[in-house]
């Protein structure tokens, strides 16, 4: 039985070598390529959506934050160097990613330019992009803090489902987000206390390793894991500006 | 609540208060007490609780002495294990406790606790925002001077 599948059993520690799950499906040719465009997509289209419409970086090029998002998608992830450069570059891939999308907006505005017969850009491109994207760091690390946590729930919930254990995160969510104490869950699921506290706790453990593993895909490492979730929690709290 | 959340629905409402307990929950023992109480201050109720929590501390102290009668009150009801597996009333006594501690630097600039500077900065800027404005304006003179203390020790 694998650690997962017994609901009363965290599951166990991730290890410490940094496995990167993209560099992986990237050796696998075409098919592995699909896969890691597809999980790409997926998990930072809406961080980079939220964080294209706080900035105002889609009305820029007068286009809906979503659709500038697809479309830097299809215009990068159709060249399969791409995440290859992300797994020599030392970035975070979300921070790829976002710097990919402000070269892609200013690739957008120039070429809007050009059609107008104007003149954009100039010397120092990069510096200039980078720091325009490094100046709204705050908005896109709250929503990728966010988004991570979806996804992280969104598999948990899936994976409880698949097993008929969906009671199990209503214990979870009963406890941890609303503070109902375990013994007062039990009356409602017919269990004591104790029970309640060892499935809450097992799934608590399995939204760990759910987010572990989006961490780690975007490039962090197991031992990481707990300062980044700390440092997730911060960007949450801090101070509008 | 419901239990499938669009988390990104509204970022610094209540989606934010159920970030910050599932954050909690995934760091288990491992979560600070100072993000187990702003997860509690985040909470559709935090500001009540906190405000209900606050009305405690009466009257004002208008010294040092009184500031760390304060504190060493607080501290009493603080029990690490309570406080690391957010009891409510063991958070409450914390909440006080960094309350006093941030009085008292507001004050006249005196750190009455031996926590680092480092500790105490972040949790003026974690936990400050979320109680009523009153002490957030306390916390925001406590963060000035402590910013002061920081200045003075760095140009010795």
């Amino acid at each position: 039985m694998s650690a997962t599948s017994d609901p009363l059993t965290p599951s166990r520690s991730f290890p410490e070598t940094q496995t990167v799950w993209i560099a992986d499906r990237l050796s696998e040719g075409e098919a592995g390529l699909m896969l890691a465009n597809g999980y790409v997509m997926e998990s930072y289209v809406r961080p980079l959506s939220i964080y294209c419409s706080k900035i105002g970086l889609a009305r820029m090029v007068r286009i809906d934050a979503d659709d500038l998002v697809h479309g830097f998608f299809a215009n990068r992830l159709s060249n399969s160097e791409y995440l290859k450069s992300w797994l020599t570059s030392g970035l975070r891939l979300r921070q790829w990613l976002r710097n990919g999308l402000h070269f892609y907006v200013h690739e957008l505005r120039r070429q809007n330019a050009t059609q107008l017969g104007l003149h954009i850009g100039g010397q120092a491109l990069s510096e200039e992009v980078l720091s325009e994207g490094a100046a709204h760091d705050h908005e896109f690390e709250r929503a990728w803090a966010l988004a991570a946590l979806d996804l992280a729930m969104k598999e948990t919930k899936e994976e409880l489902e698949t097993r008929n254990r969906r009671d199990e995160w209503e214990m979870f969510w009963s406890h941890h987000v609303e503070g109902v104490p375990h013994a007062k869950i039990g009356e409602r699921f017919q269990l004591s206390a104790a029970q309640v506290a060892q499935r809450a706790f097992a799934v608590g453990a399995q939204l760990r390793d759910a987010l572990c593993g989006i961490l780690r895909k975007d490039g962090a490492l197991g031992s990481e894991i707990d300062v980044e979730v700390r440092s997730m929690m911060e960007v949450l709290n801090e101070l509008r500006s | 609540m419901n239990s499938d959340p669009d988390l990104h629905h509204d970022d610094f409402g209540a989606s934010r208060a159920v970030a910050m307990r599932l954050f909690c929950a995934i760091l288990g023992p491992n979560a600070h007490p100072i993000d187990r109480l702003a997860a509690r201050c985040t909470a559709s109720d935090g500001a009540q609780w906190s405000s209900q929590v606050l009305a405690a501390f009466v009257p004002v102290p208008k010294s040092i002495e009184s500031w760390i009668t304060w504190k060493d009150m607080a501290k009493t009801g603080i029990r690490e294990s309570d406080l690391h597996a957010g009891d409510p009333l063991a958070l409450a006594a914390f909440l006080q406790y960094l309350c006093a501690i941030a009085g008292a630097l507001a004050f006249d600039g005196t750190v009455i606790t031996k926590t680092s500077a480092v500790e105490i900065r972040r949790a003026l800027n974690v936990v400050g925002p979320l109680i009523e404005p009153r002490w957030q304006d306390t916390f925001r003179r406590a963060r000035v001077r402590l910013d002061q203390i920081k200045e003075i020790g760095s140009t010795k």
